[in-house]
């Protein structure tokens, strides 16, 4: 997994928001695990800001999903659980023990899971020279507006 | 009494990412330079935890799983750097722009509270830039860096002939701005521990060891003030560009790509400081490290992107080997003289379509940014491009007189 954990900040919701989904706040930040049991991130799309749960969980081999490749996407292999592109709001995110800043956000798919719910996978692509020379990751988040 | 300042800004380049994102604010921060490799700054509670300029990212991430790491984006440092010496400039005429993050001020005779001006210049730089400096007043450039740097952050230090020795004894030969490392344990050796115990030798014993520079340092610690507080940077001697390839190559097109990406940089800064150069060197570096230098001797001075073009060609072709992975390169220009000192030629060693394209380029250039308008043999290394930030280096930030 590219990135196993994502911060961003708290301030685009109320304390009650981020009480009820039990999220871990640090200060003025939030942090995510990709293996907490309530993996929530602040998703920016159509004009608005929500929580939306991280991976998409298969019935079929009841494996869940975090991240899907670009390559994929592009190829067409996500048509049938896409929905729309979104943009996940973070303050920095961790890959293999590196906290990386993340200046605007993270690219990702709006995906409607089994029960209708809206989850959100990180769209992932092969790793910049600096990227992989700085986390030893061959992959990385699709970031929005930055290049690393 | 003529007094000189020395403000010096804590932590750079963190505190320039503080202002700009404030959650960083008590973070343990390092920005990384060296393509993502190496700490080139940390903020005081990254040094806490142990992290150290030079250090490897991935050696630094095993201290704690609380550090967090930054890009280096030295166009926004240069931006907040200019902004502060506007600041310098409402407290003293001459201002030496020493580094990015350091100014000398001469404070000329000054007779009013200097303990007033020393926290009117720190809570000023604070109030309109966000960043915080630790400033030092002394008799001299040297002691007053020395004052600068005693109570980081946020330090405020004057140092007067009336505490001048008590200071001195209080700072370790080490912290003397001039004395390297091997001076250092030269002076050691012969029972030289603090900057007082230098000033207490006799100055021609100290010339002997240190030579004219140690002697400068014997004056300047003694309250003499030797070295001028410099208002306009000094005539460079030589001026260069260059840096990693980001990963390995044997692949000539990509080394070539480099090389205009690099001269580019290079002619850009010349124009921008009125410069020319009349020998051009380069140098490339292989995986193992080994140094392979050409040199070439212009006809005459010149800035022309072409003319350059033309003689690190050859250079290029004399050295180039494609089956050496090379990681690095550098072109270093020397023999400058400032273009509105050049002495008129009859002769003309370029040809005229080659002047003109020049000079558009140079006008597009500078209006729209240093690649706005680039060779097309750098289409190889286009990614590199794309990154705004890999194309400013801190060379690229020219008024200060330490590059």
């Amino acid at each position: 997994m590219c990135i196993l954990a994502v911060r961003f900040l708290k301030f685009d919701f109320s304390d009650q928001d981020l009480f009820k989904k039990n999220l871990k706040i640090l200060g003025e930040e939030v942090l995510i695990r990709v293996n907490d049991k309530n993996a929530y991130l602040s998703v920016y799309y159509d004009g608005k800001i929500e929580l939306v749960e991280w991976g998409i969980q298969f019935p079929k081999n009841n494996k869940k999903i975090f991240f899907c490749k670009k390559e994929s996407l592009i190829s067409g292999k996500w048509a049938f659980v896409f929905k729309k592109n979104v943009q996940v709001n973070a303050s920095f995110a961790l890959s293999r023990g590196v906290w990386f800043q993340v200046r605007q956000g993270l690219s990702a798919v709006m995906m409607k899971n089994i029960n209708g719910e809206k989850c959100v996978c990180i769209i992932t692509e092969p790793s910049t020279h600096y990227f992989e020379i700085m986390t030893g990751s061959k992959r990385m988040p699709v970031l929005i507006n930055q290049i690393l | 009494m003529r007094l000189v300042a020395h403000i010096d800004a804590d932590s750079f380049y963190v505190s320039c990412e503080r202002v700009r994102s404030p959650w960083l604010n008590s973070k343990a921060v390092c920005v990384l330079g060296n393509q993502g490799a190496i700490i080139i700054a940390r903020s005081y509670e990254a040094k806490k935890l142990g992290a150290k300029v030079g250090m490897p990212v991935w050696e630094a991430k095993k201290l704690s799983s609380e550090i967090f790491f930054i890009k280096r984006d030295f166009a926004w440092y240069g931006i907040l750097s200019d902004a502060m010496q506007k600041i310098f400039s409402e407290f003293s005429d001459t201002i030496e722009y020493y580094s990015i993050d350091e100014s000398f001020l001469d404070l000329g005779n000054f007779f009013g509270d200097i303990n007033y001006l020393t926290a009117e210049i720190q809570s000023s730089v604070l109030k309109k830039t966000g960043l915080p400096v630790s400033v030092g007043i002394s008799l001299s450039k040297t002691l007053a860096k020395m004052a600068s740097d005693k109570e980081k952050p946020l330090g405020k230090k004057v140092v007067l002939k009336n505490d001048l020795f008590g200071f001195l004894k209080s700072c370790d030969v080490s912290e003397v701005s001039g004395i390297g490392f091997s001076s250092q344990k030269r002076l050691e050796n012969l029972g030289i521990k603090t900057a007082f115990d230098f000033i207490s030798k006799d100055r021609t014993f100290i010339k002997n060891l240190l030579h004219r520079p140690g002697e400068c340092l014997w004056y300047e610690l003694k309250g003499h003030s030797i070295l001028p507080v410099r208002g306009e940077r000094p005539q460079r001697k030589g001026i260069s560009r260059g840096g990693s390839l980001y990963g390995m190559s044997s692949n000539r097109n990509i080394v070539y790509a480099f090389l205009l990406r690099n001269l580019e940089k290079m002619v850009f800064a010349m124009n921008e400081q009125g410069i020319e150069l009349k020998k051009i060197s380069l140098v490339l570096i292989d995986s193992n490290g080994r140094f392979f230098k050409s040199s070439s001797v212009l006809m005459d001075y010149s800035s022309s992107y072409f003319l350059l073009l033309e003689a690190l060609k050859l250079c290029f072709f004399k050295i180039f080997n494609n089956n050496i992975s090379y990681k690095a390169l550098h072109i270093v220009g020397e023999d400058i003289i400032n273009s509105s000192l050049k002495q008129l030629n009859l002769f003309s060693f370029e040809e005229e379509k080659f002047k003109k394209m020049s000079k558009i380029k140079n006008s597009i250039c500078k209006k729209f940014g240093v690649f706005s308008i680039r060779d097309a043999s750098t289409a190889y290394i286009n990614e590199v491009f794309k990154d705004d930030a890999s194309n400013f280096e801190i060379s690229d930030s020219s008024k200060k007189f330490c590059f």
